[in-house]
């Protein structure tokens, strides 16, 4: 079982939103490895692995490369700093490298990871319980609230049924990764039409599973846990809200802003 | 479907209100029952009537859409509550009819178990799991925290609360579903194929815990199964359904004749009995390989076996032995680590996925994973263009394969409107025109009534009457009798048994060890031969 470090849902929830918010508003990849770091460091303290962290971002790495790619070749006319927008390489007229381009693309790579390992600690170290509790005091209908858990646990049963379909398909012979880009589309199409059909078949099972146990009975239900704040959750949540005020004055008042820029 | 709005609620229902007034004091009471589902031509219950007493256990058999299924849906409200279509006669259970109240209120007292365990499970550990019926029905926190330890106990789980669901084995998933259901303390259990993925020993485990619970708690049990071998003495009536109309109903006992008819129970055994021949090289040959999916625990240990051109070996053992991950070893959908594996003596590593698929082919247990085109034909022709087949060898091969499969009228169908079974057909049609040279089957006759399995079990038949070695992954000892010469028994990821199918019907000790044969059984070849009359 992984420790959920025994904080309240709320003050997860605003810890959470505080590191949001220095993912959107900043844009220098020294300051997204920090938070990277800062990140990683609290859900090694949860007791999450970093396979557990990060295993979700390895099928994204052609996307990171193809940013990285992408977003190298700036034309560096929005740059703040002039020597991130120095050519470094020229390819050919109007594809031109830049210091500020690469520095922009492991931004983006480094928000996307940031955001993805985030998420990914708020799930594991929160069971379902918590949050419907926590969508239950923002006066969600409970409906709403299990709809939403729901979802969230459907994605991992749905992740499992790809893997199964993967394997039957390559068993028959498709190779996902064979021929051109065309070719690997089409290939594909073998996966997502059985998929599609599948989630059809888990939604359809589930419904008439949640009914068969009582769900919708009547509008509410025995809430199992309370929500209990504890000294260090009041802690947490001045830290966050600190944080919060500080990146949006740094992001917006101030020189440091302007360091923290490309 | 109801004269007032308010009668969903169940609010204002008498607990042991009935339309007719003659349902008291019974525990399920159909009457002129018919029913068609919203969109189809054919009704899928025809005028069934039947009734059950409080405490009384029964089971429902009968082939493939025969209306099992629908019957269970229509006992526990999802028909007609959620499920529409047009539904006439009465149905009234445990007072209450219906078509007055909701699912979610007659949850009270119906529990439903569907077929899949996995569709079921709603939380991330079994005690979140276990509490969600019961928080949905209002019962204390107090009062539920107590209770499900309780329940835990009753299915053989006891301790199991912090367990997360999803790390539980197939059986223990199957014993969860069924204690989320009894958490919410139904005095009626409906179970709808409860161990059509369980091994022998995992079976009788399951009917064991059953039968405990029924004299413990007066549950009345109502259960969908293929065969009632094993189950007879806790079975007080048996109703057989085909085509939605109620074919026979009566005690077991009384119904023994209805046993060996084709669609309730397998035919007589037509077996191939001769020996492999053993002078010809091996077709495939894996040689001491192990593997773990962590590096802590080995799923495979040391695993050697030669599998021969016109063998067909049973492949058996107990749920978690390691069958399906050895088997995938053999067409690379997991890479070679430590050990061998040569396809006629080379290196499976050196084989493209596609050359691979050619020479071992591959039927999964559920048709649904592979199907994706639009019709039959398509989908039989897939695999041969994918290989690299010329237009006339896929037109000439497709025929023949829809003619050797009975295909032949549906080839223009969308596979998804056929059923499960048919299904199933085309995927195993869609890797017969392949012609491998061995071809592995993992349990392709679960869910299938016996029919529709001797049908699948014959056209494989057919292919290794053409040569293709055919490695047989089931839980069904009578099946792998039927058809298979050699039996390979699997334990805890090694070889516990390789052998003639007859000398190794012999060896109960290991077959008991292995979970194929309930710890009780004097099982002997005699009674292996029995099972089949």
């Amino acid at each position: 079982m992984i420790d959920n470090g025994g904080l309240d849902i709320r003050s997860k929830s605003a810890l959470f939103i505080q590191f949001m918010a220095w993912i959107i508003l900043f844009d220098h990849p020294a300051c997204h490895g920090a938070l990277g770091l800062m990140i990683m460091g609290g859900g090694l303290h949860m007791g999450l692995s970093l396979k557990q962290m990060f295993s979700k971002l390895i099928p994204l790495t052609p996307l990171f490369i193809m940013i990285m790619v992408f977003t190298g070749f700036n034309s560096g006319a929005g740059f703040i700093h002039p020597e991130n927008q120095a050519p470094l390489i020229t390819l050919w007229p109007g594809g031109v490298l830049t210091r500020g381009g690469l520095m922009l693309g492991a931004t983006f790579m480094l928000r996307l990871v940031n955001m993805v390992v985030l998420t990914q600690i708020l799930l594991a170290s929160t069971p379902l319980d918590e949050f419907i509790n926590l969508f239950v005091k923002l006066r969600l209908s409970p409906a709403l609230s299990f709809l939403i858990t729901t979802a969230i646990r459907f994605v991992p049963a749905l992740d499992q049924k790809r893997t199964l379909i993967i394997t039957a398909q390559r068993a028959r012979g498709v190779d996902l990764d064979e021929g051109n880009w065309f070719r690997q589309f089409k290939n594909r199409v073998t996966i997502m039409i059985p998929l599609m059909v599948n989630a059809i078949v888990i939604a359809d099972q589930l419904s008439m599973a949640l009914m068969n146990r009582g769900f919708g009975y009547r509008k509410t239900w025995t809430p199992m846990t309370r929500l209990r704040f504890r000294t260090v959750d009041y802690f947490i949540l001045v830290f966050s809200l600190v944080s919060l005020v500080s990146a949006l004055v740094i992001r917006y008042q101030g020189p440091i802003g302007n360091l923290l820029s490309i | 479907m109801s004269p007032l709005p308010l009668f969903h609620t169940g609010w204002f229902m008498p607990e042991n209100w009935s339309k007719n007034g003659q349902s008291m004091g019974k525990a399920l009471d159909l009457s002129q029952v018919s029913f068609k589902y919203k969109g189809t031509d054919t009704f899928a219950l025809v005028d069934v009537s039947w009734s059950l007493a409080p405490g009384e256990c029964a089971v429902i058999m009968g082939p493939s859409a025969s209306g099992k299924t629908t019957l269970c849906r229509c006992l526990n409200g999802l028909i007609p509550q959620a499920l529409e279509g047009t539904l006439t006669g009465d149905i009234v259970v445990a007072g209450k009819d219906v078509s007055f109240f909701r699912t979610q209120t007659l949850a009270k007292d119906v529990g439903f178990v569907m077929q899949d365990p996995e569709a079921q499970i709603v939380g991330r550990t079994v005690f979140e799991d276990l509490a969600f019926g019961p928080r949905n029905l209002l019962v204390p926190a107090r009062e539920i925290a107590q209770k499900i330890p309780e329940v835990l106990s009753l299915v053989g789980l006891a301790g199991y609360e912090n367990r997360s669901a999803a790390d539980l084995s197939g059986g223990e998933k199957q014993r969860l579903a069924i204690a989320g259901i009894l958490a919410m303390e139904p005095s009626i259990l409906i179970l709808d194929e409860p161990a059509s993925e369980l091994d022998p020993a995992g079976r009788a485990d399951l009917y064991f815990h059953l039968d405990r619970l029924r004299q413990l708690k007066k549950l009345t049990l109502v259960i969908v199964e293929q065969k009632i071998e094993g189950i007879q003495a806790m079975v007080d009536r048996v109703l057989v359904l085909e085509k939605g109309r109620v074919i026979s109903q009566g005690r077991p006992e009384d119904l023994k004749h209805l046993w060996a008819q084709p669609g309730i129970r397998p035919g007589i055994p037509n077996r191939h009995t001769d020996s492999p021949p053993r002078d010809t090289p091996a077709c495939l040959e894996v040689n001491h390989l192990d593997f773990g999916y962590t590096p802590e625990t080995l799923v495979l240990k040391d695993i050697n076996l030669s599998v021969f051109p016109w063998d067909f070996t049973a492949l058996m053992g107990h749920n978690g032995a390691g069958k399906t991950t050895l088997v995938k070893h053999l067409n690379g959908l997991i890479p070679c680590g430590a050990g061998t594996i040569l396809f006629e003596g080379k290196d499976i590593n050196r084989f493209k996925i596609k050359a691979l698929a050619r020479s071992v082919g591959f039927i999964f247990q559920n048709p649904d994973h592979q199907i994706f085109e639009t019709s039959v034909e398509k989908e039989i022709a897939f695999g041969l263009a994918n290989m690299g087949c010329s237009k006339d060898e896929i037109a000439r091969t497709v025929d023949e394969t829809l003619e050797k499969t009975g295909l032949e009228s549906f080839r223009s169908r969308h596979p998804f409107t056929l059923g499960k079974g048919m299904r199933q057909m085309i995927a195993v049609a869609a890797i017969v025109a392949l012609n491998p040279r061995v071809l592995v089957v993992d349990e392709p006759t679960t869910g299938l009534d016996a029919a529709g399995s001797s049908l699948i079990m014959d056209l494989i038949q057919g292919l290794h009457a053409n040569g293709t070695a055919i490695l047989l992954i089931t839980h069904d000892l009578s099946l792998a009798a039927r058809y298979a010469s050699r039996l390979v028994v699997m334990g805890q990821g090694e070889i516990l048994l390789d052998d003639h199918m007859e000398k190794g019907l012999g060896k109960t000790d290991v077959l008991q060890r292995a979970g194929l044969l309930p710890d009780s059984s004097d099982f002997s070849p005699a009674k292996a031969g029995a099972l089949h009359d």
